[in-house]
């Protein structure tokens, strides 16, 4: 089982690949502490964790911040307005961004006004696994997201493109055709499942201490249902979700915010479409001016 | 616990190495080994030890039995019984639920088994017991045509054989006759620690940077999702699922030879650059090696192998790769997967054997040109197979086909994701290199060894800063 290289050449290759290895960790360190603070990762789910960890380990957090699902991640209300924070988790729900900015919270970084979106997407409850990733522990260098290579040649390959002049374009639109007739049947289809009533009652209490929490230090929390297509609207799913949460949250005690769904167009009935996020943006930041 | 858990690699393996190579329990190596081997896999599958210990007493006591029995009639009786047990425990946890839903749909009396969890690693230990049956009923290899041990002995090497931690949950297959003698004393200054880390740096990189990267973006392979997919993505998923499944059981198979070998084994190799290959028989005798090996062994040439004319050989071909490929799991899609590659593999063999298929073969078997042609078309074929392996429905695997197909004029932004298709190609670079290396002859290169400690550290580095996060290995369902 011994191979016949010699004990000395055997060393003097272990000591040349430690010694490239801690050169390229040395350059790739302090390469990686001039960066810009970017936040878009290289798919959804390290979006995510960067969203996260920008949040957690900043100092002050931010003065206004959404929280939600794929359905509020597309706001940009951070391009709109420097002060405001989208923690909304493609693919997540509300309770991880809840549970990041209470940490903060509890740290004495509180916002002023907080946005949770509320609909089924609660019932994928709290991503344990993104939340360690906001531990302090994660908080170096070389150990944040946002230091990964592959984070940081999208970050730069998107530099590269911007300024090749394709920037300057204005953003591709959606196809305002969108949906398409087999898209909808699906999400019908889709949320005409009955509700895991127990379940979803059980996240929305599960909340109720963390929002209490907020309100006591001085937040304002927002609860609000983002515009989906009617079909999704008037689904035997979305009925009972709308009932069971109006229960747990009435709105006599809760500040609740409708939208005009029918102003509002969305990609697959479920996520807005850019124009329609970028509309509910402004409004989001609108309301939440006049009520502070 | 898996082989890139921390708990596994700080924790586990450095106290299991230290208990082993410690002078005054060189004794007891075995029993050391045996222990590892059973916590490791109760650690991740509790329930389900007390059937491991089951299908190593059957296959201990048959395989004895066997060896020890001198009359042809009563050996072979002795070694079908053991089989037909083995396979009884296979069938029943792991094709139970099929075939149950198949015949009665799902309810009744067997609803149980729609819930029964499948037993890590029970389609890799359930062939080594038969590869053992076999090799001492067949008693052609040395060892076991040598002397009969002792029953304690015996027993003791066969829960080794098969509780071995590096094999045990998914490979590579050992064969008995190549592993028994193996087992014996060790000793720490045998082992090559250089040979190890590298082994271990390569595989780990496979598994860690390369196939749980490229699954965040071979994600969207999933039902409804990849509908409303543009043809250009769904084809570089493909591709991309390609590079990841083979990443992510290469790596592994390396990790398992190289773990071996730290404590003096040697495990078979299990892919020897697969993707380089130009035709599927050729595939099949790079890929998964150690299955390939055993199916041939064990399956194909009893039943009857090419000796029983063209038309058996290729329905022989059909059939083993049918089992092989209901051997990785419960589903029709497994079987349509081991159909697909049994009908190419009959088909490629029918073609080279009429006049014209051997004359073209002959005349383009230089051809750079046509070996490339080649390489592709198996490459591309392989790729569109492993749908059916990765998509639960045999139509969800159609519905993709037909997808990639007329797509094509889905190309705006809300159809195509070129982030998905870019990180695609950027993680398939270090397995394009990889099998680049293999066909150019790199490591014969005179400037190799000036670049080689470049490439592990840079390997190593992005396993430290680059690695994704998973908490399996593909072939850890099987």
């Amino acid at each position: 089982m011994r191979s016949s290289i010699s004990s000395s050449k055997k060393l003097s290759f272990v000591v040349r690949t430690a010694s490239f290895f801690l050169a390229l960790l040395l350059f790739y360190g302090m390469f990686v502490c001039f960066l810009p603070a970017f936040e878009k990762g290289t798919y959804q789910g390290q979006t995510n964790i960067i969203k996260a960890q920008r949040y957690a380990f900043s100092k002050g957090g931010a003065p206004f911040v959404v929280l939600g699902s794929s359905e509020m991640f597309r706001l940009p209300v951070t391009q709109k307005n420097t002060e405001w924070k989208n923690l909304a988790m493609a693919g997540g729900a509300s309770q991880t961004g809840l549970e990041i900015v209470v940490r903060k919270a509890q740290a004495g970084e509180k916002p002023k006004a907080v946005w949770i979106e509320m609909n089924d997407t609660l019932l994928r409850g709290c991503d344990q696994e993104l939340l360690a990733k906001t531990s302090w522990w994660h908080d170096f260098p070389l150990l944040r997201e946002y230091d990964r290579p592959d984070a940081v040649v999208y970050y730069m390959l998107n530099q590269a493109y911007k300024k090749g002049g394709a920037g300057a374009r204005p953003v591709e639109k959606d196809n305002p055709a969108l949906p398409t007739a087999m898209t909808m049947e699906r999400v019908r289809a889709d949320y005409d499942k009955p509700l895991d009533e127990e379940k979803f009652r059980k996240e929305l209490l599960g909340m109720k201490g963390k929002i209490a929490m907020l309100r006591e230090e001085g937040v304002k929390v927002f609860l609000c249902m983002t515009p989906n297509a009617p079909e999704v609207q008037d689904s035997r799913e979305m009925q009972a979700v709308k009932r069971i949460c109006q229960e747990v949250y009435p709105p006599e005690e809760y500040r609740w915010q409708a939208f005009d769904w029918t102003e509002y167009h969305t990609t697959d009935g479920i996520h807005l479409q850019l124009e329609s996020a970028d509309r509910l943006a402004d409004e989001i930041i609108r309301i939440t001016e006049q009520e502070l | 616990m898996l082989f890139h858990s921390p708990e596994f690699f700080f924790l586990f393996l450095p106290i299991l190495l230290v208990l082993y190579y410690f002078p005054p329990f060189r004794a007891v190596q075995l029993f050391i080994l045996i222990a590892g081997g059973l916590f490791f896999y109760a650690v991740n599958h509790l329930e389900f030890v007390l059937l491991l210990i089951l299908s190593v007493a059957v296959n201990s006591v048959f395989s004895y039995l066997v060896w020890q029995s001198t009359e042809h009639r009563k050996r072979f009786a002795l070694a079908a019984m053991g089989i037909v047990l083995n396979l009884s425990l296979l069938g029943f946890f792991k094709y139970g639920k099929l075939i149950y839903t198949t015949f009665f749909g799902v309810s009744g009396p067997g609803e149980f088994l729609l819930t029964l969890p499948l037993p890590i690693g029970i389609s890799f230990y359930t062939f080594q017991g038969i590869g053992l049956l076999v090799d001492v009923l067949r008693n052609d290899h040395s060892f076991f045509s040598a002397r009969r041990p002792p029953l304690k002995e015996h027993v003791l090497k066969t829960i080794f054989f098969i509780s071995f931690f590096p094999h045990s949950i998914a490979g590579p297959i050992v064969k008995a006759y190549t592993f028994y003698p193996q087992i014996q004393k060790k000793s720490f200054g045998d082992v090559d620690l250089l040979r190890i880390a590298k082994i271990l740096i390569l595989g780990y990189f496979l598994k860690m940077v390369v196939a749980d990267n490229i699954q965040n973006y071979t994600f969207w392979i999933a039902y409804p999702y990849f509908l409303d997919i543009g043809s250009l993505q769904l084809f570089m998923m493909m591709i991309g699922y390609s590079i990841q499944i083979f990443a992510d059981f290469a790596g592994y198979s390396l990790i398992a030879i190289g773990i071996a070998a730290l404590f003096g084994y040697e495990l078979p190799s299990n892919f020897n650059f697969p993707y380089i290959s130009r035709s599927f028989r050729e595939f099949w005798q790079r890929w998964h090696m150690s299955l390939s090996a055993w199916l041939k062994e064990y399956l194909y040439f009893s039943l009857g192998g090419n000796r029983k004319g063209h038309v058996r050989t290729y329905l022989n071909l059909f059939i083993v790769m049918i089992l092989g490929g209901g051997w990785h799991g419960a589903g029709w899609n497994y079987l349509a997967w081991g159909g697909i590659h049994g009908t190419l593999l009959a088909m490629e063999r029918l073609i080279s054997e009429t006049g014209w298929g051997h004359r073209l073969s002959q005349r383009y078997e230089a051809d750079a040109l046509a070996s490339i042609l080649k390489g592709l078309v198996v490459f591309l074929l392989v790729s569109w197979a492993w749908l059916f392996f990765k998509l639960p429905d045999f139509s969800m695997a159609m519905q993709y086909t037909w997808r990639m197909l007329t797509n094509w004029l889905q190309t705006g932004k809300a159809f195509v994701d070129k982030t998905v298709i870019l990180f695609c190609l950027l993680y398939a670079v270090p397995v394009v290199l990889y099998h680049a290396g293999a066909l150019r002859h790199w490591a014969e290169h005179r400037l190799w060894p000036r670049f080689e400690p470049l490439v592990y550290a840079v390997m190593l580095f992005l396993i430290f800063v680059n690695r994704g996060s998973s908490d399996a290995f593909i072939y850890f369902q099987f």
